[in-house]
């Protein structure tokens, strides 16, 4: 099943559905200057078209519509995830998999050999929807552009091994079968222990639609010798290179933990949920 | 019925069919009507698949690259190979087989089959039916004269009394058509004997027989005396197969039974139609159906009939083999051939016309699924969904990523049982089949959600550190022996510890004297919120997963 209420945006559209609006009342035309307004408005409505460009979505979990400045992952579009070594690109990378592959969409990572799959799991990918290229050798940019004819998402990691007429190409081929391309920087799938060169390495050399970035990763749970990790909160910032001026910023909590609400604040406050401490906190 | 003690004379025990092969050697470089003796070799892939026997002399073998073949043989003329022409060309073999009354089998072009049981009473033994076969073609004439565009007049004209075809008589297909090769009728029972001294490579299966030869099998005999069970085993179901064609069974066991109930779809065309895009549409239909309902029952059509009627009362019935037979564009491509073969049966004016049967109108079509295998390794699907266009999409993109980087770069994921991260996570290629669902088992030891993100490949070494600086151990009692400060991970700096928790215990396979491992289980944060589990195994910490 590939994602039935995104295939048919007409059928879901609750304008399309409903009845149409009530005759303008013709009498009277001079007294009613508010009930006036009110068709023009139904009428605007309906006159809006029926499919529009968000409409062609892929699913994407709730908690990342802030991020995304939707319901889902425009499909053709190029998603960039960064992020600073060990602030959990990778789990927020995997995060973008699961509701695409829940609603049926086939997903692949090429070049991440790394990637925790238990972890995926855990995140919510339905792990029959996903393809492993671990080690597409240096054919990294050929591999994913055949990918892309039959996947509805493709992650990318190329580490270097695509130039900028490769991504560029890239994206164009991701926009043409109407897939999203999901480039990872470095920082996804490195296991932390040198963190220097991560951070020196370049991320994605094209251009974007969306950038995901996670700032900061804080732990509850965990104490000294006490406890167990529990829940992952990553900060993430959001870029929309084309669109909004605005990169909204969000602190992403990936596991459920009794007795904290997802703060709205830029930062992480430090107040401690229950049983545990919150540790590790760093800034962008 | 034969009682016990009583051998049986009227009936013979339920054994593998005698089969009678017609096998034509080059075929892709005979079919196109060239000259043996010019240097001809027909190309696809960038190898060489067939040479003709001027260029075999010269050294041009199957498999040679194609600039290899031509530094052989300068003068080479390489074609590229047409399939479509090769099964074009066979088809007056076909016609010429379908004399004998009996259903015909294609194994491939240049590769046909017959059933000897019928044939053989009325031509008076098998080498009686393998003598007439022999005459019956000797009248066909060389292949691919017929065919327009043919490189014929450059090549010269072929040799009218040369004999191209080969027919040999064993038990089961595989072994009638290495029969062929020799011109040889095997007596029954005899296939075994007959194929012990020949090499494993010509069972078909190089992988299978590259591994054979590696351990030291190297003939068809020694394969055959491997156990049944030890074969399966090791190798798996395919080879088991192979396994019976060895020992001269083949065709015996549970694969390549017809299916119970059987599985046949039919269509009568009320009034007959003379179109053959109608003929086709209704194929492509039919085959959908019986794919669909074997499908339902878990089963792949390996030999499929297809039986053709036309509204005079001619019939013709022609077997396919292969997994795959039942597809539905390969059954409206023999449905076609079928149709055409009926328009220029002798009784019939003129040759078959693209534009339909010329031989009369088509009253009905019947498709029976004659053997049937269960589907495992040609299902993609998992888990009794439905396989889907979106299935079939990503199939072929694998497929080319097979061309791109060789076959099983492309593989899929399950979570399966274990402990670590890297043991619970469990790989297969893209075309096996998935593991079974595991039953439930509690698993001591194993960490609870969340899992690591990322789970390095090879083993990084660790080092755990306590504020003085010293090691920091876990005795046995699964205690640490001091709070630990630091760690540094591969040739990294140390870093100072936030957080830690454990360490989580496990003992595992304790049962076992040789598998017996012990280790204990430490998560760390550290300064800047990176996360990590961390594992000591006899003294030595390492790095098993990354919370990223």
């Amino acid at each position: 099943m590939a994602a039935p209420d995104l295939a048919d945006p007409g059928r879901a559209d609750p304008r399309l559905a409903a009845p149409a609006p009530a005759p303008a009342p013709s009498s009277a035309p001079g007294s009613a200057g508010p009930a006036l307004r009110r068709p023009v408005a139904e009428l605007a409505a309906r006159l809006r078209p029926s499919t529009l460009a968000g409409d062609d979505l892929l699913a994407a979990d709730e908690a990342l519509a802030g991020l995304l400045g939707g319901p889902g992952l425009r499909r053709g579009s190029t998603v960039v995830v960064d992020g600073a070594a060990g602030a959990g690109a990778t789990s927020l990378l995997l995060r973008l998999l699961a509701a695409p592959t829940t609603a049926g969409a086939w997903c692949a990572l090429v070049g991440l050999p790394t990637a925790g799959i238990v972890a995926a799991e855990e995140l919510g990918v339905a792990l029959d929807r996903l393809l492993l290229v671990p080690e597409p050798g240096g054919r990294l940019a050929a591999v994913v552009a055949a990918l892309l004819e039959g996947c509805d998402l493709v992650v990318a990691h190329p580490g270097g091994a695509v130039s900028p007429r490769e991504a560029a190409r890239l994206s164009a081929r991701a926009r043409e079968r109407r897939a999203v391309l999901v480039a990872a920087s470095a920082a996804v799938g490195a296991a932390g222990v040198d963190p220097e060169p991560v951070a020196r390495r370049g991320g994605w050399p094209g251009t974007a639609d969306v950038v995901l970035e996670s700032l900061a990763a804080s732990w509850v749970g965990i104490g000294t010798g006490t406890g167990r990790l529990v829940a992952h909160g990553i900060e993430v910032l959001a870029r929309h290179p084309r669109h909004a001026p605005g990169a909204p910023r969000q602190l992403l909590w990936l596991q459920e933990h009794p007795g904290t609400t997802t703060p709205d604040g830029p930062a992480l406050d430090g107040r401690m949920p229950t049983g545990g401490r919150l540790l590790g906190q760093a800034t962008g | 019925m034969a009682t016990v003690g009583d051998p049986p004379r009227r009936r013979p025990p339920p054994g593998p069919a005698r089969i009678l092969a017609v096998r034509c050697p080059r075929w892709p470089v005979r079919s196109l009507g060239t000259d043996e003796r010019g240097p001809v070799a027909v190309v696809a892939g960038g190898s060489v698949v067939a040479a003709s026997a001027g260029a075999a002399a010269a050294g041009v073998r199957p498999g040679l690259r194609r600039r290899d073949a031509e530094v052989c043989c300068p003068d080479l003329v390489v074609l590229a190979r047409d399939v479509a022409a090769e099964r074009e060309a066979f088809e007056p073999v076909l016609s010429a087989l379908e004399t004998f009354g009996v259903p015909v089998t294609v194994r491939a072009p240049g590769w046909a089959a017959l059933s000897v049981r019928g044939p053989a009473r009325r031509h008076g033994g098998e080498a009686g039916l393998a003598a007439a076969v022999d005459a019956v073609l000797g009248r066909l004439g060389p292949p691919g004269r017929g065919r327009r565009g043919a490189t014929g007049g450059r090549a010269g004209q072929p040799d009218a009394r040369e004999r191209w075809w080969r027919i040999g008589v064993a038990d089961g297909h595989l072994a009638a058509g290495l029969a062929a090769w020799r011109r040889l009728v095997v007596p029954a029972g005899g296939t075994a004997a007959f194929l012990a001294p020949l090499p494993v490579e010509l069972l078909g299966d190089p992988a299978l027989a590259e591994m054979l030869r590696r351990l030291g099998l190297e003939t068809i005999g020694a394969f055959a005396q491997l156990d049944q069970g030890v074969v399966g085993a090791r190798f798996g179901r395919g080879a088991l197969a192979l396994h019976a064609v060895a020992a001269g069974r083949e065709a015996v066991g549970p694969a390549g039974r017809p299916p119970q109930p059987p599985a046949q779809v039919e269509r009568r065309l009320d009034p007959p139609t003379g179109q053959l895009e109608t003929a086709l549409f209704v194929a492509r239909g039919l085959a959908d159906e019986l794919v669909g309902s074997l499908r339902r029952r878990g089963l792949a059509c390996r030999l499929l009939a297809v039986e053709v009627e036309l509204a005079d009362g001619r019939r013709l019935e022609r077997r396919w083999s292969g997994t795959g037979s039942a597809s539905p564009p390969l059954v409206a491509e023999r449905l076609r051939a079928q149709l055409e073969s009926l328009g220029r049966h002798p009784g019939s004016p003129g040759v078959a016309e693209p534009d339909g049967a010329a031989g009369g109108e088509l009253a009905a079509v019947r498709l029976v699924a004659l053997e049937a295998v269960p589907d495992g390794g040609d299902q993609r699907s998992l888990w009794g969904r439905q396989r889907t266009a979106d299935d079939e999409r990503v199939a072929r993109a694998v497929a080319r990523l097979d061309g791109l980087l060789g076959p099983g770069a492309v593989w899929r994921v399950a979570s399966g049982g274990g402990r670590g991260p890297a043991e619970r996570a469990c790989r297969f290629r893209f075309d096996e089949p998935p593991p079974g669902p595991l039953a439930p088992a509690p698993w001591p030891g194993r960490l609870p959600a969340p899992s690591p993100a990322v789970v390095p490949v090879t083993p990084v070494p660790a080092a755990l550190v306590d504020a003085a600086g010293a090691p920091v151990r876990v005795d046995g009692r699964g205690a640490l022996s001091a709070p630990p400060a630091g760690v540094a991970l591969g040739a990294g700096p140390t870093r100072a510890v936030r957080g830690y928790a454990g360490p989580f215990p496990a003992d595992e396979r304790w049962w076992e004297p040789g598998d017996h491992r012990r280790r204990a289980r430490l998560q760390v944060v550290v300064a800047g919120g990176a996360a990590y589990l961390l594992a000591l195994e006899r003294g030595a910490w390492s790095l098993e997963g990354t919370y990223d």
